[in-house]
């Protein structure tokens, strides 16, 4: 049973993968319990998202995979509600630069990591913003 | 890695699949009353960070914050805010304790006693992201002892730490695990 539950579940994200299925599955609104780590998330359906991923867990899961420190935790869609609407070009511009509010809050520009580049910013800020209710806008501009 | 500690985590992940284990003859499991007690000392930390250090002290140059805040007339440093709380709360009950701890402590009381602290210390150092969970026996009695990380989360964290004078490591960046906070709750009775 087991292995036809993994079969079917294999499929489904083989044919994500080929871009049939743009949608992340639902995730509870408060993410998934626990700290989140890429491998617990289905493979996204762009290349540039799947590399990010990889980007992510390496950079970012310490404070967005548990929600530490203030950092909107993915899968989280109810701490994103404010800020995708911003846009997938502002949300990667604050991750690049970094990002201030007058209440205080902080992200620091890369993670910290001065070694990223622009693009691998992008693409873990698009994977993380396709897993977190905003898989329309992490498309955005991907051919 | 010890069997007890393995065990826990597999134990929490198992949970983490399954609605809340908990009835009123049950109570709550140990994970799920540390995971909510560490998710009220994060938020106020984090709170206390960003609305007075780095607004008030960094951004607004309001005020200053020290270690040596009363002779300096300045806001205590964010790991002083926990410490005093932690003493405060180990005054009024011994249903929990924790601590802010460190493999790299510029206050020596501040470094891991016991073997699972060091463990636990030195898992989520070595596993960015994790928690560390585990059982240990201290004096005859059972603890289920937790362990969180924490983040250099602004250049300043690392600057302080690196340049403090007391401190046995000078590489700290922003995003770096620079210690944790252990919540030990005690499972016996």
């Amino acid at each position: 049973m087991r292995i036809w539950v993994a079969a079917a579940v294999l499929a489904t994200w083989g044919t994500t993968a080929l871009g049939a299925e743009r949608e992340a599955p639902p995730y509870p609104d408060r993410g998934l319990k626990d700290t989140v780590s890429a491998k617990r998330l289905p493979v996204p359906p762009h290349p540039v998202l799947v590399e990010g991923g990889e980007i992510w867990d390496a950079n970012c899961r310490i404070c967005h995979g548990p929600g530490n420190f203030g950092a909107p935790k993915i899968t989280g869609s109810r701490f994103w509600g404010k800020r995708l609407p911003k846009g997938i070009a502002t949300l990667i511009s604050h991750a690049q630069n970094g990002f201030e509010t007058s209440l205080g809050g902080l992200m620091p520009a890369r993670g910290g990591n001065d070694e990223l580049t622009d693009d691998e910013v992008e693409a873990a800020v698009r994977f993380m913003v396709f897993h977190s209710g905003g898989a329309d806008i992490a498309l955005d501009g991907l051919d | 890695m010890t069997v007890k500690a393995i065990k826990a985590i597999v134990l929490g992940g198992m949970l983490a699949t399954a609605p809340l284990a908990a009835t009123a003859d049950e109570g709550l499991d140990p994970k799920d009353v540390a995971d909510m007690l560490h998710a009220v000392m994060d938020s106020d930390r984090t709170i206390y960070t960003k609305m007075i250090v780095q607004r008030l002290v960094a951004k607004e140059k309001l005020i200053k914050a020290s270690e040596f805040f009363e002779d300096d007339k300045a806001a205590p440093l964010p790991a002083q805010m926990f410490r005093f709380g932690s003493e405060m709360v180990a005054d009024k009950t011994d249903l929990f304790s924790y601590s802010l701890q460190s493999l790299w402590p510029i206050n020596k009381q501040n470094a891991p006693r016991t073997d699972m602290e060091k463990e636990g210390l030195q898992y989520i150092s070595d596993n960015p992201g994790e928690n560390f969970y585990g059982e240990e026996e201290l004096g005859g009695e059972s603890y289920f002892t937790a362990v969180y990380p924490d983040v250099a989360v602004a250049e300043v964290c690392a600057t302080c730490h690196n340049d403090h004078k007391d401190t046995p490591r000078t590489d700290f960046k922003v995003g770096d695990v620079m210690g944790g906070v252990v919540i030990r709750i005690p499972l016996d009775g």
